[in-house]
């Protein structure tokens, strides 16, 4: 603790939830880590930083992004081209690394500081590889992290709901489990699809039965969602709706909001369940109609998982719809797995082309749903990292979205059938910097929990991050002037100066630990590790202090319904 | 012809990556700005002319006194000559896509492996993966030749797709794995395993072997293609002498039937 304070004076400061006038000049004192109010006259100030009216936001958020665990590690092995091509060796600050779009655990840390991002989420730690994700989540320097377990397709909670178990079991299952594998929500990946394909099935409704269990991923989401409700988890259940990619999936993601009737859920990689069947192709966008059911249903919120040309590799637990892709793999080769009977996995490296027409609309449905989509606080920046490209790539999606004359350009040289069939080029709307910091800050904090994220006010960490105001967004919010984590600086003009480790965010709701009775007994006969060993305690996290815990508060019936 | 010669000034405290040290890429420059550039040793870095004395003027040829600690030598060459006077260590010629590189002694792991072209001799004996697959590459040798004096260690030839790769002593376990097309000619004895996986592709030594169960016994056979091959060797300055003779009456041994594969061993009588 020291009792001097940093000043970063005479910035503008655009932190929506104070207000949404695109940042007003105010000076910023940051003290033991974070934002304090104005202090007394004879306080004593450290060091200044003369802002000079550049632009201040509080540290970016990314709600959805794979950067660890055993499928990350896979994509790594199976591309190691792409590790080969870009290596880079230790610096003094930096450690060595490698990789573009499946980055090193360090690299990870250093590229998301050096964007001004201070805080990113894992989307799919599967329960069993819940140990190996923090090992290497540890690994990630900088900035704070936490994970969604993956459920709904875990044999024990499907031959329970089909052995009739009630919500309430249900609800200590997914408490314990949150405790067990740390993790700060729940994410169901193809409810009961990922299970039935290992029963031969191919594709799965919302209200179609499961081959062995007989439940339906309608019965599997609304359960959990329920359970995340009523155990006041902050972070909503996060959904990656059924049949990912196929044309026509549009309706199951539409039915799925209706399935969840006012429960509170988060839709991922939207772009990817917005597909429609109608044109020669039998490939159409379906944002608007998407847009339109987000735009009614406030319970809901979305990232939009954008495309961005290249190469990448998509990684996903829906192995069903990763080996339907594993022919377009590019280059040629693929792996899918399943683990532990607890969900799947499946790798398939992917070339998104602009020339081609369905790479080319994909990119126009995940832009078009950015600017259909009314309400910046339920709408979040994603690229699906790296499914939809690297989150890298996010300044030049900031430009997509704020600068019409470029996404017009942009619209002018991919196929050209696809300004035919996409109404992008016809929509005006360009985000303010107000809007953009509410999508990659405030927004994905409220939807999280994180009460003393994403905003600059008395009380908040200190994670700052100072940007020119440059007419090139890209530019812009690709090298930000300075970045603060925790009141330390670590970046200036998009280069790394300074290391140092996050937190792992996690949530902790009150359940029955009588659960362990009927989880004892499934661990012996069917995992291969006992119960008293699948749970991570918090000294693993903490590791001697260099990681921290961080608990996000459980909603209570005073809080303000998301 | 100019030629660019190296001499080691000590021994060297860790593995060089020499991949920068190619004819093509010294040319335009001089000697000074040859001795200023950075080659990577361990996890650091040291300038050329700290760890070896120039002599010569930069052109198509580049002469290496030879340590198995320098590795990736002729990596990515294109064009020119490389010789190397002594062993090298692992990854020479790599991807190669011409130019020949001459190594007097030894070379390490995965010699030529992802070579597309140009020609990779080594007197002495090379190691394992000798112009097989990078880790994760579906590929191997795609192009060019490599001619082994000595024996060489495990997978050679493994996903070869293209290219002649002959090794004048004993090969080690599973030659051509998955080789998908290509010769290789093995002068000594073949290892266990070999051709295991193999779809097409042919391999040659002299003597029976007892194959593995994936590939069908099509009996003796009298190949011209043996003696076009046998000619071809014979027009290389390098061949290795006891790849020569390999004509004449051969069993022939068609898979690996387990992968669907039509490859061809031919044990030479
Ligand atoms: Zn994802």
């Amino acid at each position: 603790m020291s009792d001097a304070y940093t000043l970063l004076r005479g910035g503008r400061v655009c932190d929506p939830t104070e207000s949404t006038d695109g940042g007003r000049l105010r000076d910023l004192y940051l003290k033991d880590g974070r934002i304090a109010a104005t202090p007394p006259q004879e306080a004593r100030i450290g060091e200044v930083i003369d802002l000079e009216g550049r632009i201040v936001m509080a540290g970016a958020i990314d709600i959805h992004s794979h950067i660890g665990g055993g499928k990350v590690n896979l994509a790594r092995l199976l591309l190691p081209e792409e590790h080969r091509e870009h290596a880079s060796g230790p610096d003094g600050l930096r450690r060595s690394g490698s990789g573009l779009f499946t980055p090193s655990s360090f690299v990870t840390g250093y590229r998301y500081a050096e964007m001004g991002y201070t805080a990113a989420f894992e989307p799919a730690m599967l329960p069993s590889n819940a140990r190996h994700t923090h090992l290497e989540l540890a690994d990630i320097p900088i900035i704070d992290k936490g994970c969604y377990a993956v459920l709904g397709n875990d044999d024990f909670l499907l031959e329970r709901l089909a052995a009739g178990a009630t919500q309430s079991e249900v609800n200590d299952y997914v408490a314990w489990i949150l405790h067990a594998t740390q993790a700060v929500g729940v994410k169901v990946v193809n409810p009961g699809g990922i299970s039935a394909f290992k029963f031969n099935q191919r594709r799965l409704d919302l209200d179609e039965a499961h081959p062995h269990y007989g439940i339906t991923p309608r019965r599997i989401l609304t359960t959990l969602a329920t359970s995340l409700s009523d155990l006041g988890v902050p972070h909503p259940l996060h959904i990656h709706c059924n049949n990912l990619g196929i044309p026509g999936n549009e309706a199951v993601t539409r039915e799925t909001i209706a399935a969840l009737d006012g429960l509170p859920a988060h839709l991922t990689h939207l772009q990817f369940h917005s597909y429609g069947t109608e044109g020669d192709r039998r490939f159409s966008s379906a944002a608007a109609e998407i847009a339109e059911a987000v735009n009614r249903n406030p319970n809901i919120s979305v990232d939009v998982g954008q495309i961005i040309f290249g190469q990448t590799i998509t990684a996903s637990a829906d192995i069903m719809s990763q080996f339907r892709n594993s022919g377009l793999a590019s280059p040629r080769k693929w792996v899918c797995t399943d683990i532990e009977c607890d969900g799947g996995c499946g790798l398939v490296p992917f070339r998104y082309r602009d020339k081609a027409f369905v790479n080319a609309l994909q990119w126009a449905i995940g832009l078009e749903l950015f600017l259909l989509i009314e309400d910046p606080w339920r709408a979040y920046l994603t690229t699906d990292h790296p499914n939809g490209g690297p989150f890298t790539s996010y300044p030049h999606l900031i430009r997509l979205l704020m600068d019409r004359s470029f996404r017009n350009e942009q619209l002018a040289r991919i196929n050209p059938d696809v300004a035919a069939h996409s109404r992008l080029g016809s929509i005006e709307r360009e985000y303010t910097l107000d809007e953009i910091a509410i999508m990659t800050r405030a927004g994905p904090a409220r939807v999280l929990g994180l009460r003393d994220r994403g905003h600059l006010r008395p009380g908040a960490v200190a994670d700052v991050v100072v940007y020119d105001d440059l007419p090139d967004r890209e530019a812009m919010f690709a090298a930000p002037a300075w970045v603060f984590k925790n009141g330390r600086p670590v970046a200036r003009n998009g280069e790394l100066t300074a290391t140092g480790w996050g937190d792992t965010i996690v949530v902790r709701p009150d359940f029955d630990p009588a659960i362990e009775r009927r989880l004892k007994p499934w661990f012996e006969d069917h995992q291969t590790v006992r119960l008293g060993n699948f749970r991570i305690a918090d000294g693993e996290i903490l590791d001697h202090g260099r990681g921290g815990l961080s608990i996000v508060p459980i909603l209570t019936a005073s809080d303000p319904c998301f | 012809m100019s030629v660019l010669s190296f001499r080691l000034k000590g021994p060297l405290t860790g593995r060089i990556d020499a991949s920068p040290l190619l004819p093509h890429r010294l040319a335009e420059l001089s000697l000074a700005e040859i001795a200023g550039l950075p080659l990577r040793l361990g996890r650091g870095h040291v300038a050329v002319g700290d760890v070896f004395d120039l002599s010569g003027s930069p052109g198509d040829t580049v002469e290496l006194e030879g340590d198995g600690r320098l590795d990736f030598v002729g990596a990515g060459l294109a064009g020119g000559t490389i010789r190397v006077a002594g062993p090298v260590g692992h990854r020479a010629g790599t991807g190669m896509s011409g130019g020949s590189l001459l190594v007097e002694g030894s070379a390490g792991l995965a010699a030529g492996a992802s070579m597309r072209g140009g020609e990779l001799i080594v007197r002495g004996d090379a190691g394992s993966e000798l112009g097989g697959a990078l880790p994760g590459e579906r590929a191997g040798m795609t192009g060019g030749r490599i001619l082994v004096h000595g024996a060489c260690g495990d997978r050679a030839g493994a996903r070869m797709r293209r290219g002649l790769i002959a090794v004048g002593g004993d090969a080690g376990a599973y030659a051509a794995l998955h080789m998908t097309a290509g010769s290789l000619v093995i002068g000594g004895r073949p290892g266990v395993f070999t051709g295991h996986g193999m779809r097409n592709g042919t391999i040659l030594f002299r003597g029976e072997i007892d194959p593995l169960p994936g590939f069908a016994d099509c009996g003796l056979n009298r190949l011209p293609f043996l003696s076009l091959l046998d000619n071809h060797l014979s027009g290389l300055n390098e061949a290795p002498p006891t790849c020569r003779g390999l004509t004449g009456q051969v069993r022939r041994w068609l898979g690996d039937r387990g992968f669907g594969g039509r490859g061809e061993i031919l044990a030479c009588l």
